[in-house]
């Protein structure tokens, strides 16, 4: 008996499927597909089996070889690792506190960030002592899951049971993978895995590495999301169409023509049972998972609150002569907790949908990138998966492709647009020798160049890679019903406890009755519908009435950060200005008319593709100029352009251009440096040797940026300009834009570490950007604010779009976010108001000098017009006015 | 009589439990994170 190298099954050299001689030795083979890979490159196999040669000879539990691979991983990775686990049915800062506590107190774990926004928790760990289980144990321990995506992979190849094997163990080291199981019978690959860890071209080149193909890669989707969202959704419309019927039965003396049947307490109860423990389920799962770790958030409330009213209820249809013989009607309350269970389920459903569009901006720049890239290959070009690019391959780009990876030109010559890359709207000269990045898109001419950074090394990645961190280290804002309700629920539940015994002991007969109606009493009361809804549905109105306005606000979180803004920085090029070179002032000189040189100067431009020379044929097309084709073109860089127009020879360019070809521009010089000063570039047009005229060409303030500037510092905020143009050119267009404070020459990765040193002076910053190369800065702000001409992933990387492009909408965007802040705080100052009265009026205090008792009816009663009253609040938020 | 002092004792119990569980021994716990 031997071992197929290949896949490692026991072969009867004399029932072998074939047999190869390597080196003067027999392999033999379990099947034809594992020969032929043997076959096709031998060293290959046992370069392989050198490096995990023990692996083949195992046949023991694929766990275990799982972590027998972590034992090797460790001896030589003793270096720290990091991990990133979406995490699955945090609701607020409380429950982020407790997952954060449990990764923190696993043994082995340097630091633990939960992230609420992006429900993620990012791990620093010592790979020697934790692994993925430990991981995923903890987190479902602390009451909450691990988000994992499961794909079936089809694959084709796999004819003996052993080649299953290879493939699971090749899966099982990739990291992120929690499960891999093949089934022969289908030829499909199972596996359960962590989206933000690996992805599926990932795990396909794993299979593939092992020797299979895979046959066709599904949709790779944000399942993940996407499953607790219809979760979420089929409870919620079952939750629905329940709580109707319970609400139907409950109210006989409303709606008369209901059947009698669901009024009786028996049927209300059969209906009601489902939603309090099953759609009512997560709130029991998080509130357990809280009190383990010592916390009483929202769920605690909703669990304490509803169950109260529900086991009251309980006890009425089951015992009613209980209630009777203390002179009271049996009245339940299933309606009570189903309608409480339902709305607040509504509520969460919106906020799934919400968190839902947190990872599309990460969605979107990887979509930039091309699928494939055509490589030239032993003198053919052929089309490959951008994967699968090496550094060192030559890609050929033809004219509207995309260029699929970073890399140096090294034939032809083209101009490029990296507008999705810089922001800057102007396509860039490429020839031999210069940087192409990827994702860009190529032009006009066609090229090749040499691939010298892929995978993860590109600017692409390395740009997605600062946004998910700038969006990940995030710290989670505090939600203020959940410190209030902190402290809130054990005080109620004292409260009621205590309004237990007292009546009890004190209460006149039946006492128990009397207590145990009060302790009710006071627990509905004391139900956290105001509370829960205070919050939501402000930021609900809130955001509704931003939008309505070109104010797009990304959740709740955006809005409450907003108002405690005090900085607000400006990109400037395409923020602040328009983005597009104008033609600002224009001089004539020599008897040329206006009109003269700019039809002498576009002419001669028609043919540049520099930035400047567009903007003078702009002019010449307001001014509505026939332009003619100019005879001989030449562009002389850093200089100018030099061309034949109509017979006459045309210069346009700078002044040291005109000396070099003996134009006198001294009557000119004064108007230039009047210009220059002004931060407009003076640019300067000789008709037949002789000055013609000076244009001074700049990117202009957008109309309304002195405006919005001025509102700012009206509510006083401090605005900065950052931008990556000289000092002296930033300055001028600040100060025209009446800002103080500018931050010149920034690169645009260093613009993320400008608003860093800015937040680290301890102040909240809002960052106002239009490109891609401000999407890391603008997730990095405690608001990121983009502009709606900007590009897409801007948008989403952005907390607020202002989809207008009116600059205005940054002081509404603030201002928006101050009456909601406003209308929120006066909604917990309302519930709590209800409650703070209700608990005590519950608890029977007029009893002994009035007789009023609260029975639980009106307790819920009052608790929902505490949460109308709210609501009706939040509606205001409407009619408010924006300024814009 | 007795149901009383059962009902008070477990009842103050209960608070105590209550307050020291969520409230006061939260305090002392130092938060890792923090």
């Amino acid at each position: 008996m031997v071992k197929d190298v290949i896949c490692g099954m026991d072969v009867e050299e004399s029932n072998a499927a074939g047999v190869s001689v390597y080196k003067g030795k027999n392999y033999y083979f379990c099947s034809t597909v594992c020969k032929q890979k043997f076959d096709a490159s031998p060293e290959a196999y046992f370069k392989s089996d050198a490096a995990d040669g023990d692996e083949r000879d195992d046949e023991g539990e694929l766990s275990v070889q799982k972590n027998k691979d972590f034992e090797e991983k460790k001896e030589s990775e003793p270096i720290l690792s990091r991990i990133d686990l979406p995490i699955l049915g945090m609701r607020c800062a409380a429950c982020a506190s407790t997952v954060e506590k449990g990764l923190s107190g696993l043994e082995g774990v340097d630091t633990a960030n939960v992230n609420l926004a992006t429900s993620q928790a990012t791990v620093h760990y010592n790979p020697l002592s934790l692994n993925l289980d430990d991981f995923i144990e903890s987190v479902k321990k602390s009451g909450y899951d691990v988000g994992t995506s499961s794909v079936e992979i089809p694959i084709q190849g796999i004819q003996c049971a052993s080649c299953v094997q290879a493939i699971e163990r090749r899966l099982l080291q990739q990291k992120g993978i929690i499960k891999a199981v093949v089934n022969l019978a289908t030829a499909k690959a199972k596996v359960e895995y962590i989206p933000s860890e690996i992805n599926l071209p990932e795990i396909k080149k794993a299979i593939e590495d092992t020797g299979y193909r895979v046959l066709e890669i599904p949709e790779e989707e944000d399942a993940v999301r996407k499953k607790e969202y219809q979760d979420l959704k089929a409870k919620f419309l079952t939750g629905v169409a329940l709580a109707v019927f319970i609400f139907l039965g409950s109210m006989p003396h409303l709606f008369p023509y209901i059947p009698d049947f669901l009024q009786y307490h028996y049927v209300l109860w059969i209906l009601a049972t489902p939603v309090q423990f099953w759609i009512g389920w997560q709130f029991y799962k998080g509130a357990w998972g809280a009190f383990k770790h010592r916390n009483a958030d929202m769920n605690t409330l909703i669990a304490v609150g509803t169950s109260a009213a529900y086991l009251y209820s309980v006890i009425a249809t089951l015992f009613p002569s209980f209630f009777v013989s203390g002179g009271i009607r049996p009245q339940v309350y299933f309606d009570t907790s189903a309608m409480i269970i339902v709305l607040i389920l509504f509520g969460r459903l919106l906020e799934a949908r919400a968190k839902g569009r947190t990872s599309d901006s990460i969605k979107k720049l990887i979509g930039l990138q091309p699928k494939t890239a055509r490589v030239l290959r032993e003198g053919q070009e052929i089309d490959i998966p951008v994967r699968d690019v090496n550094v060192g391959d030559v890609i050929v780009v033809r004219p509207g492709e995309k260029i699929p990876v970073d890399g140096t030109v090294i034939e032809g010559e083209s101009s490029v647009d990296e507008s999705m890359i810089s922001g800057e709207s102007l396509p860039v000269k490429k020839r031999k020798k210069d940087e192409v990045i990827g994702a860009t898109l190529n032009r006009t001419g066609s090229f090749r160049f040499k691939a010298t950074k892929v995978g993860k090394d590109t600017v692409l990645a390395q740009i997605v890679q600062l946004v998910r961190d700038a969006q990940g280290s995030k710290a989670p804002i505090q939600r203020l019903a959940d410190v209030i309700a902190g402290y809130f629920v054990p005080i109620v539940i004292s409260i009621a406890i205590l309004t237990f015994v007292i009546w009890f002991d004190f209460g006149p007969k039946p006492a128990l009755t009397f207590a145990l109606l009060n302790f009710v009493a006071v627990m509905i009361i004391a139900c956290p519908c105001a509370l829960g809804l205070a919050t939501p549905t402000a930021v609900m109105v809130g955001t509704g009435r931003g939008a309505e306005s070109g104010v797009l606000i990304k959740g709740g979180e955006s809005l409450e950060t907003a108002h405690k803004l005090d900085t607000v920085v400006f990109d400037k090029t395409g923020t602040l200005t328009k983005g597009q070179p104008e033609v600002m002032g224009l001089k004539s000189y020599n008897s040329f008319s206006d009109e003269n040189i700019v039809h002498f100067a576009a002419s001669a431009e028609r043919a540049s593709e520099h930035p400047l020379g567009e903007s003078i044929v702009n002019r010449a097309r307001e001014m509505n100029l026939s332009l003619t084709q100019p005879e001989e073109f030449r562009a002389i860089e850093g200089r100018g352009i030099e061309a034949s127009v109509n017979g006459k020879k045309v210069l346009v360019g700078n002044g040291e251009f005109m000396q070099e070809r003996g134009i006198s521009v001294a009557s000119a010089k004064e108007q230039g440096r009047i210009y220059a000063v002004q931060a407009q570039t003076p640019v300067y047009v000789a008709v037949d040797e002789e000055l013609a005229g000076l244009l001074a060409i700049a990117d202009p303030l957008k109309d309304e940026s002195i405006r919005a500037v001025e509102k700012l510092k009206r509510m006083g905020l401090e605005v900065v300009m950052l931008t990556g143009d000289n000092k002296k050119t930033a300055e001028a267009v600040a100060s025209k834009a009446g800002i103080t404070r500018v931050i010149a020459e920034v690169l645009p990765k260093d613009k993320v570490e400008e608003i860093k040193r800015i937040q680290e002076s301890g102040k909240k910053v809002a960052m106002v950007g239009d490109g891609i190369n401000d999407s890391p800065a603008l997730a990095q702000a405690d608001v990121g604010i983009a502009l709606g001409s900007g590009t897409d992933v801007a948008m989403e990387a952005s907390d607020i779009t202002l989809i207008k492009d009116d600059l205005n909408g940054v002081a509404a965007a603030i201002n928006l976010s101050k009456k909601t802040i406003k209308i929120i705080k006066q909604n917990l100052f309302w519930a709590f108001v209800y409650n703070t009265a209700g608990i005590p009026i519950a608890a029977g205090i007029l009893y002994p000098f009035f007789g009023i008792l609260l029975s639980p009816i009106i307790a819920s009663v009052a608790m929902a017009f505490s949460s109308v009253s709210v609501v009706s609040n939040s509606l205001r938020l409407k009619r408010i006015k924006l300024g814009l | 009589m007795l149901a009383r002092i059962i009902v008070t004792t477990i009842g103050i119990l209960l608070v105590f439990l209550v307050n020291w569980y969520f409230l006061f021994s939260k305090k002392m716990t130092v938060k890792k994170s923090e």
